[in-house]
């Protein structure tokens, strides 16, 4: 199947500052794609360039196979979300619904479906600036479901969302994803995506660090760690560390990770050693732990620390 | 304790100094004065020379749509962001914001208007000294006309300052602010009844404003010169006053 | 790709922000008061000073000229050649006449070579003016069959062209046919700040006609024809002199009429004529134009519009609505084609309605301020010319409005935009009305020349509205063309610019 969107070789530069470099992955239908990188990255810029609203210095953008600037009914094709405070303040929320409707010849039954499917149809007839930030997202997420399209490009979607409109969005987007639609899902935080992602596209400064499915990127970072725990940590950890190349460290007050081993190697080496232990297995990393492993020395790439949601991730722009 | 008034001017200043097209728009001010100044001076002829010295400040017709501007922006520009809350938690006596930013606003119009009046006599001088034309510039009266003209553009600035405060929106502020100017003498081209014009003229804040740029024939002026500037004060006062009111009654 | 659901898209938006809509009803209301309020402003006493010359219609007319004439019962055509005419002024006139009475203001049928506009064919003070080529020498020949009058031209008097023909409906049988020679005043014009001053110096039209000739043989003999002012020389009666044969007749030389008549003199040469005179023929009516008065609430208006103009454009900017939209319909021209064609279309109908009411809500003040018959003929919306003004005004709103929204998308700042339009539609119009000497340079060069098209009248000099200068189609034009570069850089832009 051809992927929903695919980006080939795509840069772009704001006068001397380059926000994508070289850029080129795929999003496939049946899967939720999170695109991660740091604030500032260039994930929104990339996004920009998707929906033809900048042109790209180099490369391409398509969208089902064409540039998105050469579709009729594109939101038919493709339902995005970029800025949830891109409304009309003075508009009634339907109002905003229904010119976009419009544009793309729909009945303005849509409108009101999509209002019902995100749970705003109670304050339809409320001001778009009077709306609360979570109100906003939704709205906004109700345009991009307007056109019933088979692939969503949403930014930051979870921005302002209390924990049940995460749920609620989690759940909204595995099902999308389930009936064989392409999600393209960006976020600055790799925890947000833990749980709803199925392939990740990470950036940093710009330019592609992985293009990898999530169990890849975990067994990756977690490859070369093992767990052990055992009552007798000081002899463990002395034993083990005699062997060239690897690294000990305590994480518990009975629990070590041991890199540069492998499992059965450390089994030997501590049964050689008399040292008893409970337990032995593969650490698996955490989405986020992964996250760091992979961004570490890509300059100032830093993640932001988990559960600080920062304020709107507006890109390189 | 609270900041003392330098501190809240000192802010004020930096926040529109800062403000984008700012600059521009003070520079645009000045360019336009002597220039469009230097235009009308030129196409005065001796045979009917009316009044030099008002033809060579005529820039500041056009001056005053970037003052305009300028002050409804040094306002507005707060609301279009939520902006004006880090400024009220800042500073929580409004009528020391409002007050701070009229001195600002007031001192930097009147500041590029010496400028460009100064630049516009000068610029005007030449061109009529080549028409056979002389402009004394040490005359007294030359000088009631070039302060009056600076007193003016900084009225104005004020006068959209309080329509800017009052409305909050820029662009019908700035409608609201030039329509008052410039449409009530335009009124009194089509209306043909004398005792109207006079009036229109009288309490038109621009007509009677710009009254004090006459050196000639004073007792032809619908309003005195200084009176005409109190005219034009009243209205900026009425505004600003107006505008502080409802800055202070109001939810930020 | 369909532009009727981006037409429907762009429509809601711009009927869905109350405050636009709140804006676009100010812009009606503003644009009625205040021609109310102008309307009541402007008062003239036109109808108590003066004397009036009274036309066949009621209206006040000129009727000043010098005839050789004489009585022609029944059908007849009277030929003649004009020889020389001197250029006295561009709209003086040598040429044939009939008329009912001697009278001023009596019925008339004629056609004239003018040294500025080639042959004139008239009737009743302006009820039938034709203009076609001309230069002297030209033949010219005026025809009556029954109560239908033709005038003819011809540059060899051989071959004829109608110029124009009109009716003089139960016309006796016995009319005056005869030469006329005029030549209207010269008016020198000084604009101050804030006024015109206007004053008239009367010229003196010469012109020699050759092979006057009446038909049929009855008809009557061009011999008999005598002189006579009109209106006629006071005090006391005028020598006027009988052309008897080849006699050259000793006129007096001519004569100071009282103020505004005819001064005229003939003497005549074998079969030629010499004729001097002054005055003019045509409605007297003054230059300032009561629908004018009426439309002229328009500029108030017009920022309320302005500003909904420019904000339908900037606002798509404030907040990125502009992805939006671009996300929607990613070919960005065809958007702004649909906002214009929205726009243009919600603001000429609105435009179209405003005015018309305008026009009707200031006819009563307007006929209270004395904008009556005799001085001033009555308005009615059939008029074409009035006709003209009200949709001309809507046209004009509407070129306004695409300037906004073109203006709007350049510059993305709604300050920016309207200080702008209204830099180009208001301020050139003060400056203008205060410096006199680039008045008619900026209607030429700025859309504020627009407002032009508000009058029904033709562009007078002698009006203070500096706009009241120029042609109200070239006023138009002008507005238009900046509208049109305007839209045009816009479209240029957008395609360039990213979202």
């Amino acid at each position: 199947m051809s992927p929903a969107i695919e980006l080939h070789g795509v840069r772009k530069t704001y006068g001397r500052t380059v926000a994508v470099d070289d850029l080129s992955f795929a999003v496939r239908p049946g899967e939720v794609t999170g695109f991660v990188g740091p604030n500032g990255s260039g994930k929104s810029t990339t996004m920009r360039v998707v929906l033809g609203l900048d042109r790209p210095d180099a490369g391409t953008a398509l969208v089902g196979g064409r540039p998105y600037r050469t579709l009729d009914r594109p939101l038919l094709e493709l339902g995005a979300l970029l800025d949830a405070g891109a409304v009309h303040p003075g508009r009634r929320a339907r109002d905003h619904l229904r010119w976009i409707a419009q544009s793309q010849g729909l009945a303005t039954r849509r409108v009101d479906e999509v209002l019902e499917q995100v749970g705003l149809a109670s304050v339809a007839r409320r001001r778009a600036g009077d709306l609360s930030l979570g109100m906003s997202q939704r709205l906004g997420l109700a345009a991009a479901l307007l056109g019933d399209p088979p692939t969503l490009m949403l930014d930051e979607p979870v921005n302002g969302l209390d924990p049940e409109g995460i749920g609620w969005i989690r759940d909204l987007l595995r099902g999308f994803a389930a009936e064989g639609r392409a999600v393209l899902l960006s976020s600055h935080l790799m925890s947000e995506l833990e749980g709803m992602a199925d392939h990740l596209v990470v950036i940093g400064r710009g330019r592609l660090i992985a293009d990898t499915t999530v169990d890849e990127l975990i067994a990756g970072a977690s490859q070369a760690a093992v767990e052990v725990r055992t009552a007798r940590k000081a002899e463990a950890m002395t034993a083990l560390a005699r062997t060239r190349g690897v690294t000990v460290a305590a994480v518990d007050h009975d629990l070590v990770t041991v890199t540069g081993l492998g499992g059965e190697e450390v089994a030997e080496v501590l049964t050689a050693a008399g040292v008893p232990f409970s337990e032995l297995r593969r650490h698996r990393a955490s989405l986020e732990a992964a996250y760091m492993e992979l961004t570490r020395g890509h300059g100032d790439v830093t993640a932001a620390p988990v559960g600080a949601a920062g304020p709107g991730g507006d890109g390189a722009a | 304790m609270s900041v003392g008034v330098p501190a809240v001017v000192r802010a004020e200043r930096t926040k529109l100094w800062t403000l984008a097209g700012a600059r521009w728009l003070l520079a645009g001010a000045v360019a336009a004065q002597v220039a469009v100044g230097a235009a009308v001076a030129a196409s005065v002829e001796e045979a009917r020379a009316p009044d030099p010295v008002r033809s060579s400040l005529a820039g500041v017709w056009v001056a005053q749509v970037a003052v305009v501007v300028l002050g409804v922006l040094a306002v507005s520009s707060e609301y279009e962001t939520p902006q004006i809350r880090v400024t009220l938690a800042a500073v929580p006596r409004r009528v020391a914001v409002l007050a701070a930013k009229a001195a600002t606003v007031a001192a930097l119009v009147a500041g590029a208007a010496a400028l460009g009046t100064a630049g516009s006599l000068v610029a005007g001088r030449l061109v009529l000294s080549g028409n056979g034309i002389g402009l004394p510039l040490a005359a007294g009266s030359t000088a009631r006309a070039a302060a009056g003209t600076v007193c003016y553009l900084a009225l104005v600035a004020l006068l959209a300052l309080g329509i800017g405060t009052l409305v909050r929106d820029a662009a019908v502020a700035i409608v609201v602010t030039l329509s008052v100017l410039f449409l009530f003498p335009l009124l009194g081209l089509v209306v043909s009844d004398p005792a109207w014009q006079h009036r229109l003229h009288r309490y038109a804040p621009m007509d009677a404003g710009l009254a004090v740029q006459a050196t000639r024939r004073l007792g032809d002026l619908p309003v005195g010169p200084w009176a005409g500037v109190g005219i034009l004060a009243a209205y900026a006062a009425a505004c600003l006053l107006t505008g502080g009111a409802v800055f202070q009654a109001r939810d930020a | 790709m369909n532009f009727v659901p981006l037409l429907r898209s762009e429509l809601t938006k711009l009927l869905s922000v109350r405050r636009w809509l709140v804006a676009l009803a100010a812009m009606a209301l503003l644009t009625i008061g205040f021609g109310l309020l102008s309307s009541a402003g402007s008062s003239t006493d036109a109808n108590e000073q003066a004397s009036y010359m009274v036309g066949p219609s009621g209206r006040a007319v000129n009727d000043q000229l010098y005839l050789v004439h004489g009585p022609v019962a029944g059908d007849a055509t009277v030929t003649a050649r004009v020889v020389r005419q001197r250029a006295s002024h561009p709209d003086a006139q040598a040429g044939l006449m009939v008329r009912e009475r001697m009278a001023s203001g009596s019925r008339y049928v004629s056609i004239a070579l003018t040294p500025g506009h080639g042959v004139r064919f008239d009737s009743n003070f302006g009820e039938h003016v034709r203009h076609a080529g001309g230069d002297a020498p030209q033949w010219l020949r005026l025809r009556r069959h029954g109560p239908e009058f033709r005038g003819e031209a011809s540059a060899d008097g051989r071959t004829w062209r109608e110029v124009g023909h009109a009716d003089l409906p139960g016309a006796g049988r016995d009319l005056q046919f005869g030469l006329f020679v005029n030549s209207p005043q010269r008016l020198e014009i000084t604009r101050t700040a804030g006024g015109t001053g206007v004053t008239g110096f009367p010229t003196l039209g010469r012109a020699t006609f050759a092979g006057v000739r009446l038909a049929p043989a009855g008809a009557g003999a061009v011999r008999e024809w005598r002189g006579q002012d009109i209106p006629p020389v006071l005090p006391g009666p005028s020598k006027d002199p009988r052309l008897a044969g080849k006699d050259v007749e000793a006129v007096p030389p001519a004569k100071r009429g009282v103020s505004g008549s005819s001064a005229g003199a003939v003497a005549a040469t074998g079969g030629s004529f010499t004729l001097t005179g002054s005055g003019d023929i045509g409605p007297a009516e003054g230059p300032d134009d009561s629908v004018q008065a009426s439309l002229f609430g328009t500029m108030f208006g017009l920022m309320a519009l302005a500003s909904v103009a420019v904000l339908f454009a900037t606002s798509e900017y404030k907040r990125h609505l502009v992805r939006t939209t671009f996300a929607a319909t990613p070919r960005r021209r065809p958007v702004l084609a649909a906002k214009a064609a929205v726009l243009a279309g919600t603001t000429f109908a609105l435009g179209l309605v405003t005015s018309v009411a305008a026009y009707f809500a200031s006819r009563p003040t307007i006929r209270s301020s004395g904008f009556t018959l005799p001085a001033y003929a009555p308005t009615s919306i059939g008029q074409p010319a009035v006709l003209r003004a009200i949709v001309g005004n809507a046209v004009l709103l509407v070129a306004f409005a695409l300037l906004g929204l073109g203006l709007g998308v350049i510059l993305r700042r709604s300050s920016a935009a309207i200080a702008l339009v209204f830099a180009l539609a208001v301020v050139p119009l003060f400056a203008g009305a205060a410096i006199p000497p680039v008045s008619k340079w900026l209607m030429w060069l700025t859309p504020a020349g627009g407002f032009a098209i508000e009058r029904a009248k033709p562009p007078s000099a002698e009006l203070a509205e500096p706009w009241s200068q120029i042609n109200p189609w070239l006023g138009l034009g002008i507005a238009c063309a900046y509208a049109a570069v305007a839209l045009g850089g816009a479209a240029w832009l957008l395609e360039r610019r990213d979202a």
